[in-house]
C-alpha cells in the first residue's frame, strides 16, 4: 500500500459528515422494505376480515 | 486488475470515525436482493406455460439455486473470509445479476437449460456468497450486539421475498397488458417474465453495489465506544479465542449446532410449505372450508412478516439472554406450540394463526441467531467460513422438512382436501424433531482448547489484548 493510501486510510472523518450518507443508505433499503411490508399487510386483510 | 483494486481487503479498512451504522444497510442491500429466491412462486406458472413443461421441471430451477446456495456458502466461505466483504459482495452481485440476465436469455430463446444455468447455477452461487458475505463483518463491527447485527441482515433475506413478490406482479402487469395480478388464474406471458428478469438483474446489481461501496472492515484494534470486552467474555459459552473453519468441523459443537439448525429449519419448513392448504384443511367441514382462498393467501403473508420479524427480534433478544437459552426457547417452546397446534389448533382460527405465527418467528430466529452462536463458540477468525459450512444443514432440512410432511399428508390424501386430524401425525413428528434439536443444544459446551488458534488477531481479540495490556500497565503503576 502506498503512503498516500495509508494516510488516507487513517484520516479521521467527523460523524456529522456521514449523516447524509447514513440517511440515503438507510432510505435505499428502508423504502423497498416498507413497500414490501405494506403490500404484505394488504394481503393479510382478508384473513383479519378486512 | 488495477481498476478493481478498490475491492481489496486493505482498501476496505475503515477510517477512524467511520459510522458502523453504515454496515447494516450495506448488508441489507445484499440480503434484500438475494431474498428474491423465496418469491419465485409468482412466475412459476407463467414459466410452465411458456416452456410448455411440468411444474417439476420449473421447480428444478429453484432447487438448483437453493442447493448451490448451500454448496457455494460451504465451499467459498474461507475465500470470503480471506478476501473481505467488499470483493465477496461484488462477486455475489455479479453472479446474482448475471444469473437473471442469462435466465432472461433462456426464456427469450425458449431454452430451459439456460434458465437452469443462469438463475439456478450462476444465480445460486451469488446467493451463497451473498448470504455469508456481510456476516463476519457485522459481527466484528458489533461485538457488543452480534445477534442484533446479524439479525438485521438475515431479516433482509426474509424481507427480500416481501418486496419481490408484489414488485414482480406489478412489473409483469406493466410488461404484459393481458396480465392482471388481481384476477385469479391470470398468467403473464413468457416475454413479460424475461423482461422482469432483465429488470431484476439490473436493479439487484445496482442495489447490491450500494453494499459494495458502503461496507468496511474495522481497523485492527477497533472497538465501539464503551464496549467492555470482559463483560461479553464473561458470559457462558462466549470464547475470546478462535477456531479455524478446518478445525471447527472436527468439533462436536459444530455438529451439535448443525443438528440444532437442521431440526429447527425442518420443523419450520413443514408449516411454511403447506401453509395455505393447511389453514383451509384445519377449518374444513365436509368439502368447504371456513377459510377462503384469499384469507389463506393472507395467512401466508402473515407468516412471512413473522418469519422476517422473528429474525430481528429473537436474534436481538439472544444478545441479552444468551444464545443457548434462546435456542432452548426456539426448540422447547416450539415443541409445546407444535403440540398445541396439533391438539387445539382447529378450535379457533385466531388460535391457529397465533400458534403458527410464533412457530414461524422461531424458524426465522433460528437462522438469524446462528452466526452469533458460532461467534460465541468459535470466535470471529473464520466465522463466515464456519457459517457457510453450517448452512448445509439448511439445504438438508430443505429436503427433509417437505419430505416428512408430504409423506404423512400423502398417506392421508391431498393437502387442500384434508381435515385437521390428518395433520396430527406430521405435527407430532415435528415435535420429535424439535426434541432432538433441543437435546443437541443442551449438549453444547465450550470448544476444547486443542482446537484453538495460536497466532492470529482480529478486532475482538485485539480489544481484549489491549485491555489486558492496559490492566498490566495500570498494575505496574
Amino acid at each position: 500500500m502506498s503512503n498516500t493510501q495509508m494516510s488516507s486510510t487513517h484520516e479521521a472523518r467527523p460523524p456529522e459528515a456521514q449523516t447524509p450518507r447514513l440517511i440515503v443508505s438507510w432510505l435505499i433499503v428502508g423504502i423497498p422494505l416498507a413497500y414490501g411490508v405494506f403490500q404484505t399487510i394488504r394481503s393479510i386483510l382478508p384473513l383479519l376480515g378486512g | 486488475m488495477a481498476v478493481l483494486s478498490f475491492l481489496d481487503r486493505e482498501h476496505t479498512v475503515a477510517k477512524p470515525g467511520y459510522s458502523r451504522w453504515l454496515i447494516p444497510p450495506a448488508a441489507l442491500a445484499v440480503h434484500l436482493c438475494i431474498g428474491q429466491a423465496y418469491a419465485t412462486s409468482v412466475y412459476k406458472i407463467a414459466l410452465v406455460q411458456h416452456f410448455d413443461t411440468s411444474l417439476t421441471a420449473i421447480g428444478i430451477v429453484f432447487s438448483i439455486a437453493i442447493v448451490m446456495l448451500g454448496v457455494s456458502a460451504a465451499v467459498m466461505g474461507t475465500w470470503v473470509d480471506r478476501v473481505g466483504p467488499r470483493k465477496a459482495m461484488f462477486t455475489a452481485a455479479c453472479f446474482w445479476g448475471s444469473g437473471f440476465l442469462i435466465g432472461a436469455l433462456g426464456i427469450s430463446t425458449n431454452q430451459l437449460w439456460l434458465l437452469y444455468l443462469g438463475y439456478g447455477l450462476i444465480g445460486g452461487i451469488g446467493l451463497g456468497i451473498g448470504y455469508i458475505s456481510p456476516v463476519s463483518t457485522l459481527i466484528k463491527w458489533f461485538p457488543d450486539r452480534p445477534g442484533m447485527a446479524t439479525g438485521m441482515a438475515i431479516m433482509g433475506f426474509g424481507g427480500g421475498a416481501l418486496i419481490a413478490s408484489p414488485l414482480s406482479r406489478q412489473l409483469m402487469s406493466f410488461y404484459d397488458a393481458g396480465y392482471d395480478p388481481s384476477v385469479a388464474g391470470s398468467v403473464a406471458g413468457g416475454s413479460a417474465v424475461a423482461k422482469l428478469f432483465v429488470t431484476l438483474g439490473i436493479v439487484y446489481f445496482l442495489v447490491m453495489m450500494l453494499g459494495v461501496f458502503n461496507v468496511r472492515v474495522p481497523a485492527p484494534g477497533w472497538s465501539p465506544a464503551g464496549f467492555d470486552v470482559s463483560r461479553v467474555a464473561a458470559k457462558p459459552l462466549v470464547t475470546t479465542t478462535h477456531v479455524s473453519a478446518g478445525n471447527a468441523i472436527k468439533t462436536p459443537q459444530f455438529w451439535l449446532l448443525w443438528t440444532v439448525l437442521f431440526c429447527n429449519v425442518t420443523a419450520g419448513i413443514g408449516i411454511l410449505e403447506q401453509a395455505s392448504p393447511m389453514i383451509q384443511d384445519f377449518f374444513r367441514s365436509g368439502t368447504t372450508s371456513a377459510v377462503e382462498v384469499t384469507a389463506a393467501a393472507g395467512f401466508v403473508g402473515l407468516l412471512s412478516i413473522f418469519n422476517m420479524g422473528g429474525r430481528f427480534v429473537w436474534s436481538t433478544t439472544s444478545d441479552n439472554i444468551g444464545r443457548k437459552p434462546m435456542y432452548m426457547i426456539y426448540l422447547g417452546v416450539g415443541m409445546v406450540l407444535y403440540a398445541l397446534l396439533a391438539t387445539i389448533g382447529s378450535s379457533a382460527t385466531a388460535i391457529f394463526v397465533l400458534l403458527a405465527a410464533v412457530i414461524i418467528s422461531f424458524y426465522g430466529g433460528g437462522f438469524a441467531t446462528v452466526p452469533a452462536y458460532l461467534r460465541d463458540l468459535f470466535g470471529t477468525f473464520q466465522v463466515g467460513a464456519i457459517h457457510g459450512r453450517l448452512l448445509t444443514a439448511w439445504s438438508a432440512a430443505g429436503v427433509a422438512g417437505p419430505l416428512i410432511i408430504n409423506c404423512f399428508l400423502g398417506a392421508r390424501g391431498t393437502p387442500g382436501e384434508l381435515v385437521a386430524a390428518d395433520y396430527r401425525p406430521a405435527l407430532f413428528t415435528m415435535v420429535g424433531v424439535l426434541a432432538i434439536g433441543f437435546i443437541a443444544n443442551l449438549l453444547i459446551r465450550p470448544v476444547a482448547e486443542r482446537f484453538h488458534e495460536r497466532d492470529h488477531s482480529d478486532a475482538f481479540a485485539e480489544a481484549r489484548d489491549a485491555e489486558a495490556r492496559s490492566a498490566q500497565t495500570d498494575g505496574r503503576r
